[in-house]
């Protein structure tokens, strides 16, 4: 699909969303409604809108513990992940998973995942379910640079290359693998750099570009759809937040965010891009961002509203309700 | 000394091999390394080679024949060398069984029940002993050979006790070994209370729900006299007396699977009325075999009635750890002297059993000439 | 019925179901040459070509990929070389494949089945022999199913594989090449329902795999005292089919629980447990574990011999049990 102002208008909308919903979410950590963690995807909005956009709703999505961005950006509602966030049974999960498990395996997004690097594998297993029913969904796995350093991240894309899956390897480089800059723990510095080993394509792009992303992605869900296997795509980006809630960030200076903020932040990039281009004017992106917080609002609204789950959802789903013998 | 040549485990799985073809004969030599025999492994041939040089002393292992991963096939050696007839280390499995009965007991036991003469069945346990399996084979195959008649035992139908059955059986076995049952039985005269029972059954109907019997006057009368016999409502526990705090009557209903005795509870707090109507509900509970725990549970005392059923009078067994039972026969109506008059009574025997290591016979007896004394003036129970 | 060897049996199964539902594939090292290392897998490649995978060496990754075919609709059936590999996936089928349904609130399903050649066969030691299943039970999601015959292998192996939730397959390598009657025809054994393997009134011996064979050796040699033992194969340990155990050990009141592995915080000690809570009443003597001692699998015969329980064993626990 060809970067349009429909599609920059779509991806500016859902880069709203992202950031918004994550502020709020935030807040509602203050208020003691969202417990638990948090792992705010705010700065990285271009990485999940990016590639997200070039996907059909069958494509799988699969996330990281930093996955309300994918899961959005894939069509997600805001009200089913905020009620999921607050543990509550409208959720998008019933309430049992929790931010480092949303999902929404309708839109065929399999779920935020609570370990580093475990998405990788069951990616890779998706891409060739489509390829042994012969259909031409692309799976694409979201993690994050500190996954590259896990053995699954290996033995998965190993398997990917050697079958010729059609996969996306999405690595959202943010510099930091949780408090440890990656420079301290990685002799490679780009992930990219790393797809040799499989004999793949490593392409790395500035992720806070969004039209960077968006070709890029496009490229590589192409070659996946068309039969070409998979491509290692390495997002440069970064996280405006710290790791997870509580995390005082004394790994990194306020200069050093401060800087990413003011120039490197996405949303601005793409609303001059698009302000460039006559691509959206000023009552537009007023109403756009009025819109996003409207919906944000009505998640809150729709979180607090809801009922807790009921004590005998505790046993239920742990496996089938009735073993059905096909 | 000889060297044992044995068949080594040559795939993965391979557990067994056979014996395909032998390329040298006993008492021929054989280099090291010289081909010696051919073996079939799952599905392929493997050729192997000596791993010693000598003469081959013996071959053991036959042609066709299916060996173990470990086994001996030969034994390679120098000329006139001797080969031992066992293998230097027995193999653990084959050791011998020690020498047991023919017929394994509960193979026997099983012949037993069905009429079998197991002596007749092949056996396939260790040493051809036949087993249970042998036993149950030869039954459902039809082919068991009958037990000889041995006319000084009565044939019969087989039934292990199971359920109820072996429960009761168990604990009134086990009881009648160490209590000492003494009986002893009074008549009563239930004239006065079968007048009451004509003239007043309506009003009793309506006013406790439930038409009163004999049965109801007896539990009533002895849930009351018990208070004053705390000896009698008493248990067996731990070698000692337990002098029990309330008085929970044990009601014994007859049902087809064998006697249950549901309890009714506080009897002596209870009036006559509502120990009709509680009784008849543990009656309909138990034959539809919907007795809970608590309520077959914590009796101090048992009553049994077989008057009924036409007996006069019985001597019944305890209830362990109870100390006494109260067994009912039936009311008739007899002549009797009244002065020097014939006159029609209604009596009926009761007899109380007692465990003699908690009280005596005297206590027993004032026991039940005060229970006589209340069921002959009931008036007390029935307001 | 027919004959055939355990690992026969798995085989005719896994062709059966490959060939009614083409959503089954075959994943994992080395089982499309020779057949795999235990010739469960041979002939597939053959008959159903493209549906089966032999994977580099790197079981966190086939499990993941197995995970990730299963939740798009696929039914992985996966080898592990030896169970003892498990533990390079351990995250893969603890935190991923268990919890897929529960953590997505029911929108995922993972009918996947992990095959795990177990126990001690040849003299492979430490890292090669070894069985865990009660690390299994433990993990809620997963199911852990353990034959013992060649019947109740296929016929456990083809409705593991119709589950829709993950299943532990245990495969105790001594027994591949052990025979028995398989019925013809389409054969399935549900899991979670025990099978009493003998009838009998003096005791239950409760025994997991080989135990059970070892169970009915020992059987016999109690018969000559005078013992009449019950033989109960749960067929399944998670889920665990406790009525048809409890109703056992109610009748004759005597529970000797047996398995290979070590009897501490192995799986016969739930299963001991469970008995002690339900049967309480009924029991004549204490409940008797049969197990393996808390070590590492040794190497040498010699040492081995007295790790692993043998039916002498059974027969010993029992007199103890019921005199």
């Amino acid at each position: 699909m060809d970067l349009s102002a429909d599609v920059c208008l779509k991806i500016y909308t859902d880069m709203w969303r992202i950031r918004l919903f994550e502020e709020e979410a935030d807040r509602q950590t203050n208020l003691g409604n969202v417990v638990g963690t948090l792992h705010m995807y705010c700065g990285e909005e271009a990485v999940a809108t990016g590639v997200c956009a070039n996907l059909r709703d069958d494509d799988y999505v699969l996330g990281t513990h930093r996955s309300h961005g994918h899961c959005l950006a894939k069509g997600a509602k805001s009200d089913q992940m905020m009620a999921e966030l607050w543990g509550k049974a409208t959720g998008t999960c019933k309430g049992k998973g929790g931010s480092m498990h949303v999902a929404d395996f309708s839109l065929n997004m399999l779920g935020a995942n609570g370990i580093v690097g475990a998405g990788i594998g069951p990616t890779t297993g998706t891409a060739l379910a489509s390829k042994l029913r012969g259909t031409d969904q692309v799976s694409v796995c979201f993690f994050g640079d500190g996954a590259a350093a896990r053995g699954t991240f290996h033995e998965a894309i190993a398997m990917g290359s050697l079958w010729t899956l059609p996969v996306v390897y999405v690595c959202e480089n943010n510099g930091y693998q949780q408090w440890v800059p990656r420079k301290n723990v990685a002799v490679v510095d780009s992930v990219a750099d790393m797809a040799a080993s499989y004999s793949i394509p490593g392409v790395s792009v500035d992720g806070q570009d969004v039209v960077e992303v968006y070709e890029a992605a496009g490229e590589a869900v192409k070659r996946a759809r068309e039969g070409g296997g998979p491509t290692l795509l390495e997002a440069r980006t970064y996280r405006f937040y710290g790791h997870s809630l509580g995390d005082e960030q004394q790994y990194r200076t306020t200069e050093e965010v401060d800087e990413w903020k003011q120039n490197r932040d996405p949303i601005k990039l793409l609303a001059q891009f698009m302000r460039d281009r006559d691509w959206l004017s000023e009552e537009q992106d007023e109403s756009i961002q009025a819109e996003a917080k409207a919906e944000i609002s009505a998640a809150t609204q729709f979180a607090e509203e809801s009922p807790w789950p009921s004590a005998d959802e505790v046993a239920t789903d742990v496996v089938a309700p009735v073993q059905e013998v096909a | 000394m000889a060297t044992q040549f044995k068949l080594a485990a040559m795939g993965h799985t391979m557990e067994t091999g056979r014996v395909v073809e032998w390329h040298i004969s006993e008492g021929e030599s054989i280099d090291e390394g010289q081909l010696l025999i051919s073996i079939e492994t799952d599905k392929t041939v493997v050729d192997v080679n000596s791993p010693v040089s000598g003469v081959l002393l013996k071959t053991v292992g036959q042609v066709d024949a299916e060996y173990d991963v470990g086994d001996v096939l030969a034994w390679i050696g120098d000329a006139g060398e001797t080969v031992p007839d066992q293998p230097v280390e027995p193999d653990p499995k084959k050791q011998s069984v020690s020498a047991g009965p023919r017929v394994t007991p509960v193979a026997q036991r099983l012949a037993d029940r069905h009429g079998i003469n197991a002596d007749a069945v092949q056996g396939t346990g260790p040493d051809g002993r036949v087993t249970k399996e042998d036993v149950q084979r030869a039954i459902d195959d039809g082919t068991a050979p009958a037990k000889a008649e041995d006319t000084s035992v009565p044939a019969g139908e087989v039934v292990p006790l199971s359920g109820i059955r072996r429960i009761t059986a168990e604990r009134l076995s086990t009881n009648w070994g160490v209590a000492p049952h003494v009986s002893e039985g009074i008549e009563v005269d239930f004239s006065r209370f079968e007048s009451y029972r004509i003239e007043h059954e309506a009003d009793w109907q309506e006013k406790w729900g439930a038409a009163l019997g004999p049965n109801d006057l007896i539990l009533a009368a002895t849930a009351q006299v018990l208070k004053d016999h705390p000896d009698l409502n008493a248990g067996f526990i731990d070698g000692a007396i337990c002098r029990y705090n309330e008085v929970n009557l044990g009601v014994a209903i007859d049902i087809d699977a064998g006697l249950v005795v549901p309890v009714v509870r506080n009897a002596d707090k209870l009036s006559i009325g509502e120990i009709a109507r509680t009784v008849r509900e543990l009656a309909v509970q138990a034959r539809e075999n919907r007795l809970t725990p608590d309520e077959m549970e914590g009796a101090t005392f048992s009553v049994s009635n077989l008057g009924g059923l036409g007996i006069d009078w019985f001597t019944p067994v305890l209830n362990p750890p109870q100390c006494g039972i109260l067994g009912i026969g039936r009311i008739q109506r007899v002549p009797r002297y009244s002065s020097n008059e014939i006159v029609a009574r209604d009596l009926g025997t009761l007899v109380l059993t007692f465990d003699h290591r908690l009280i005596d016979g005297a206590p027993c007896a004032r026991f039940l000439s005060q229970l006589r004394g209340v069921l002959e003036a009931p008036e007390v129970l029935l307001d | 019925m027919k004959t055939m060897a355990f690992n026969e049996a798995l085989r005719e199964g896994l062709h059966e179901e490959m060939a009614r539902d083409d959503s089954i594939f075959v994943i994992g090292e080395d089982v499309i040459t020779h057949g795999g290392p235990y010739k469960v897998t041979e002939g597939v490649a053959e008959r159903f070509p493209g549906r089966i995978f032999e994977t580099p060496i790197a079981e966190a990754g086939i499990v993941g990929v197995g995970v990730g075919a299963a939740l798009a609709g696929m039914r992985p059936v996966v080898e592990l070389m030896y169970l003892d590999f498990v533990t390079c996936a351990m995250d893969e089928v603890v935190n991923q494949a268990a919890k897929m349904r529960y953590m997505s609130g029911g929108q995922g399903s993972v009918p996947m089945v992990i095959r795990l050649p177990c126990g001690v066969g040849r003299l492979l030691a430490a890292q090669h022999s070894q069985i865990m299943e009660s690390w299994f039970m433990h993990v809620p999601g997963l199911q852990v199913v353990v034959p013992s015959t060649p019947a109740d292998a296929k016929g456990l192996f083809k409705t593991a594989i119709r589950s829709p939730d993950p299943v532990m397959f245990f495969e105790y390598k001594r027994i591949y090449t052990s025979k028995g009657e398989v019925p013809d025809g389409e054969h399935l054994v549900p899991i979670g329902l025990a099978d009493i393997k003998r009838e009998g009134e003096d005791a239950t011996i409760i025994a997991v795999g080989p135990m059970v064979q070892k169970s009915l050796e020992a059987a016999i040699t109690l018969e000559d005292d005078g013992y009449d033992v019950e033989v109960v194969d749960p067929r399944s340990l998670s889920p665990l089919d406790t009525d048809t155990i409890c109703s056992s050990v109610s009748k004759t009141g005597r529970a000797i629980v047996c398995g290979e592995d070590s009897a501490f915080a192995g799986a016969v000690s739930e299963i001991a447990a469970m008995i002690g809570e339900n049967c309480f009443h009924d029991l004549k003597a204490p409940v008797a574990r049969v197990g393996s001692p808390h070590v590492p699998m040794p190497f040498s015969a010699e040492l081995v011999k007295h790790v692993v329980p043998s039916s002498e064993s059974v027969v010993s626990a029992v007199q103890a049990v019921m005199s």
